[in-house]
């Protein structure tokens, strides 16, 4: 059988990155390959078991509300749900749902493939085909030597590009336990004028759970009711899955003492790694080097899934030899004779910098190649599959002969993130916070699929049972916002106010009032219009502000024109102005040594109408 | 880590990076500024914008295009007439931004000046940020590219406070200790706020959130304190050419009102009573033998001012005693006044830094101490009393002032413009400590800290750097 070789776009990694790429590219109809190096470990969770956590799961969210794969994915393989922060504002609660890792990979690895417009090649990327002007892509070479073409390639290729694992002094070449590296993609982005750089991220060894005795260590269980990513779930009433407890306790003073003695084993000291680590996610090692005050560090013991032995300790990141893993682990009650499946270990890898991309993650040096997840310096499974869903609606718009999505901040996290990673870059590993978003009040849980719709319509990524959900819920949350303004309270002799102003006062929730209506409703939109009583104020004030920013973002530039035409701009300003981009003014704005002045004279002659 | 070995290094323009965003998000409403140094004869303020209507209830009606006329200026609010001064008018494009333009030409005096500058803004003109005229000109075609390139220079290496501090001050003394002063608050706020958001955006580390709270609590409270300290020290110098607040306290029936009467030369001495609480302050205008004006101000008697927060004040004596307490802080004189009938004195840690002159009442009815050269028997006052007395307050005064030039050398000193930034970012911190009381939602008081750094950084006249999360974030083992 001839196997077919033409496509209109091509992602390279069946990462989380790769997964919501391909997802995005055929849904606005297009033919995509996904290349990768396994098709049974499509979406594989390669380090910790979960998905969410404060703003990443606004992410997840996010990447639901224009279709994408993962909250849906997490849904249904969830063996643990928790809703953080519920000690704080309604606005920063996140979700964090544990799942079943080989539950989550076999659901992709299955439907992946049966997706409309979707074929799955196996093979390694050796090396990018440009067309005959050398200015855009056509394709990718195989390392078998055959190649495949088209018009747009998405990279997404993780920590695979130039993987190098570290286990103490035993080094191997990879990019994941048991899996090998990619070698020629990073020269072939190297030789288009990239530059690269490496960075590290680390993972723990995994215990066998029959030799740990969990009486020692407090069970944590999630919540009974537990809060869904994705629409698709509310009826579907998603997990049937049996719900797990995680585990949870500390190191101690003899854990640390193993570690110290054995710091010299450690290549992320001894030199030999010279990657950047995650600064949210270090390795015990790093955690003690640098806080030597601290008597303990927290760790959790998180199941990997229901029919599975595997723990992974979570806070337990290494790159120290495995008998000294062991040594250390050893010393905590309840692991005095743990056994491990696999030990941790370090691994380095080739990233691109994401400040030599367009904001639709294009290169600036070739047209077609785009790039997504870790490869632009993030970590995180939310963050890299937000990524690949952007790339993947430009790499769309690319091939549809469309202009890229302009980036808003005020939309989404998930735009956040692409704004600063192409406008401000990174130099360790990215991981989004609620507090990167200056729009956080606006930009929740409980509204993600309102704030994209516009978008994702307009791209086809909504599907119509998406929109008519949604309609259903508007209709439900504008019914209850009726009831509460409606319904009164007597709060003394004197005074009846409506349930809204009551629900204002930060002692006041809807359990406190204890209505009959609270029955009749989804969390979701009771959330929704507890919020928008407790923060009206400030939601008044964010919304200037969004609609202040909103003005700057609109005011597009086109930089067709010559700007040599352009008087008076001093060499410097045009250097950087022709190698940034910009396509708003207020990116232009944002580069660094670029004048007030010159802002306003480039504006002035490359402005689209909307400037004056 | 090695964060920023290769990141887009900060330039000295910086701040007029995220500043061209700000021109641009703004352009078109009504700015102003000083535009003449302080300390002249005459103090001119521009007022530039699409529409300058927005100026009529103060100015009264604006003159034809391109002419100037004589006008009051207004407070709208109060009707109170602040200055009388030339206005002039510039109808777009003949002006120097392009839009239109008025021009206010009043008296120098520093109390003036921000007084207008205050009523102006809250009528919705806005005090212009470093370099937006230029900025304003040069989008209007009125300056060339070259032209706003250096004066943006020259205005960047003559730091923000061109035509205010620069020519109040003279040497770099007390700018130096004002940057001090706000550099150490912006470090504060900034590692209140890494602890705020780190229990926020790391909930999991629950066991040292308790704790990293409250600390937070604390740096918040010290800037507060710090920020209060900065505009006590603007207020006094704007005043300082104003008329000197004089302000008697004593206990209830002390005779505080009867003394106030004596001054204002009869019984309708009641001059201003606001409308709001029945304890509002009571002033008159009185005229020292010296031939100097001073402002009279009476307080409601208390017993104890320093307990202002004891539950046993209803809300109205609380909020009474808090309109004495601001009235103490702005004095430049206080009586105090005591009953030789009443054993107890009247004590505050308020007045401790004040200059304070001791008063006694009820001179008729004491039995010891009638020698003491300030008792009177208010009730029948002799005229030969009363000038002795006013004698007395200018003395105290005038020894005020002269101790007070001395010191205004080291004083920390801000100008017009970074007053109200401070202002506006004390009332963020304020808000803040409402959210750590656990009042408002904790996250709130994240987004409050740092509105309060980004009015605190353009009174000093930077931006929030890049690798901002990473550096506060950076004192924590965060992450699992």
């Amino acid at each position: 059988m001839s196997r077919e070789t033409s496509f209109d776009a091509i992602v390279i990694g069946g990462g989380h990155a790769g997964v919501e790429a391909v997802r995005a590219i055929s849904a606005q109809g297009l033919r995509t390959a996904l290349l990768t190096l396994d098709d049974q470990k499509i979406g594989a969770m390669s380090c910790n078991p979960a998905i969410g956590g404060v703003a990443k799961s606004h992410l997840v969210f996010e990447i639901d509300a224009l279709g994408g794969a993962m909250g849906w994915t997490a849904d249904r393989s969830g063996i643990q749900a928790r809703r953080l922060n519920l000690n704080k504002g309604p606005a920063v609660r996140s979700t964090r749902v544990q799942c079943d890792k080989d539950i989550y990979q076999r659901l992709l690895s299955s439907e992946l493939p049966t997706w409309k417009n979707v074929r799955v090649v196996q093979g390694e990327a050796a090396d990018l085909i440009l067309d005959e002007t050398k200015k855009k892509i056509a394709g990718v070479r195989l390392a078998g030597g055959e190649s495949i073409f088209a018009r747009a390639v998405v990279i997404t290729s993780g920590t695979f590009m130039g993987g190098i694992m570290f286990c103490g002094d035993n080094r191997s070449v990879g990019g994941r336990f048991g899996d090998k590296a990619s070698v020629g993609l990073s020269a072939a982005v190297r030789e288009l004028g990239h530059s690269i750089k490496r960075l590290k991220t680390g993972t723990p060894a995994r215990l066998n759970a029959k030799t740990i005795d969990f009486s020692k260590w407090e069970n944590q269980w999630g919540d009974p009711e537990r809060r869904f990513f994705s629409w698709r779930s509310e009826d579907a009433k998603a997990s049937k899955l049996p719900q797990l407890s995680c585990y949870h306790g500390y190191t101690n003073e003899r854990t640390h003492e193993v570690i110290r003695a054995n710091m010299h084993r450690s290549p992320l000291f001894s030199g030999d790694i010279v990657g950047v680590g995650p600064r949210y996610c270090p390795s015990i090692e790093d955690k003690i080097r640098r806080f030597a005050d601290r008597e303990r560090h927290q760790i959790f013991l998180e199941p990997e899934g229901l029919n599975s032995n595997s723990i992974y300790p979570n806070g337990m990141s290494t790159s120290l030899p495995e008998d000294v893993q062991l040594e250390y682990f050893r010393t905590m009650a309840g692991l005095e004779r743990v056994e491990f499946l696999r030990p941790g270990y370090a691994v380095e890898y080739d990233v691109f910098d994401p400040t030599e991309l367009t904001s639709g993650f294009q290169s600036k040096q070739l047209g077609g190649l785009f790039f997504a997840g870790q490869v632009n310096r993030t970590s995180g499974y939310e963050e890299a599959g937000a990524q690949g869903l952007w790339a993947g609606i430009n790499a769309g718009q690319y091939v549809l002969d469309r202009p890229e999505v302009i980036p808003d901040r005020s939309r989404s996290y998930l735009e956040t993130l692409v704004d600063d990673l192409v406008t401000k870059g990174t130099e360790e590993p990215y991981r989004m916070f609620t507090s990167r978003s200056e729009f956080r009040l606006l930009l929740r849980e409980d509204n993600a699929h309102e704030r994209l719709f516009d978008l994702g319509r307009r791209l086809n990524l909504i599907s119509d049972d998406q929109a008519l959900w949604l309609d259903s819920v508007k209709q439900r949350m504008s019914s209850l916002k009726d009831i509460v303004h409606k319904e009164r309270i007597r709060i003394d002799e004197n005074r009846v106010i409506s349930f809204y102003e009551y629900l204002k006062r930060p002692e006041v929730s809807w359990e406190t009032l204890d209505l009959p209506i609270s029955s009749d409703w989804d969390d979701r939109s009771l959330e929704h219009v507890e919020i928008e009583a407790k923060y009206s104020g400030y939601l008044v004030k964010q919304e200037n502000e969004l609609r202040e920013y909103q003005k700057l973002q609109s005011q597009e530039l086109d930089l067709s024109i010559d700007l040599l035409s352009i008087p008076t701009l001093s060499k410097e300003v045009l250097e950087k102005v022709s190698k940034a981009k910009p396509r708003t003014v207020r990116e232009l704005a944002m580069i660094s040594g670029v004048t007030p002045a010159a802002v306003i004279t480039i504006a002035r002659h490359a402005g689209r109408g909307c400037f004056t | 880590m090695g964060a920023t070995t290769t990141a887009p290094t900060p330039r000295t323009d910086s701040f007029s990076v995220s500043h061209s965003l700000e021109y641009f998000k703004r352009s078109g409403s009504a700015i102003a500024a000083p535009a003449s140094a302080l300390g002249g004869p005459v103090a001119v303020i521009r007022v530039s914008g699409r529409d300058l209507v927005c100026l009529e209830p103060i100015l009264g009606e604006l003159p034809l295009a391109n002419t100037f006329a004589f006008r009051k200026i207004k407070n709208p609010k109060t009707g109170h007439v602040i200055d009388e001064a030339l206005v002039l008018r510039f109808v777009a494009p003949h002006s120097f931004t392009g839009e239109d333009v008025v021009e206010i030409q009043g008296h120098g005096l520093a109390s003036l000046v921000s007084e207008l500058m205050g009523v102006l803004s809250e009528h919705g003109v806005r005090t212009a940020l470093p370099g937006e005229f230029s900025f304003r000109a040069l989008q209007n075609q009125k300056m060339s590219l070259h032209q706003a390139e250096s004066l943006h220079e020259a205005l960047s290496r003559a730091d923000l406070n061109v035509g205010y501090a620069s020519s109040l001050v003279g040497a770099g003394d007390s700018s130096e200790s004002m940057r001090t002063i706000m550099n150490g608050s912006l470090e504060s706020l900034s590692r209140a706020r890494g602890r705020i958001e780190a229990a926020i955006d790391f909930p999991e580390a629950a066991e040292e959130q308790s704790s990293d709270l409250r600390s937070a609590e604390t740096f918040v409270r010290n800037t507060f304190a710090k920020l209060s300290e900065l505009l006590t020290s603007y207020s006094n110098f704007v005043n300082s050419g104003a008329e000197p607040h004089v302000v008697i306290v004593g206990r209830p029936n002390a005779g505080k009102s009867t003394l106030l009467n004596i001054f204002a030369g009869g019984d309708r001495a009641i001059v201003s009573d606001v409308a709001g609480t029945t304890r509002d302050l009571v002033e008159a205008r009185v005229r020292l033998p010296s031939g100097r004006w001073v402002r009279v101000i009476d307080t409601a008697g208390f017993r104890n001012l320093d307990s202002i927060s004891d539950s046993e004040h209803t809300p109205l004596e609380a909020a009474g005693m808090k309109k004495g307490i601001e009235a103490i802080s702005r004095a430049n004189l206080v009586i105090k006044l005591s009953s030789l009938k009443d054993p107890h004195e009247f004590s505050s840690i308020y007045i401790e830094k004040i200059p304070t002159l001791d008063l006694y009442s009820h001179r008729d009815v004491a039995t010891t101490s009638t020698h003491d050269t300030f008792a009177f028997d208010l009730r029948a006052l002799a005229p030969e009393e009363k000038q002795k007395l006013l004698l007395e307050m200018d003395r105290r005064l005038l020894s005020e002032q002269e101790s007070n030039l001395k010191h205004s050398h080291n004083e920390p000193l801000i100008s017009g413009r970074q007053a109200r930034l401070i202002d506006e970012c004390r009332l963020e911190v304020e808000l803040a400590l409402e959210c750590l009381a656990g009042r408002r939602p904790i996250e709130l008081a994240g987004d409050h800290l740092r509105a309060a750094e980004q009015t605190l950084k353009a009174a000093i006249g930077e931006n929030l750097g890049d690798e901002y999360i990473g550096q506060i974030f950076s004192q924590f083992c965060l992450g699992k």
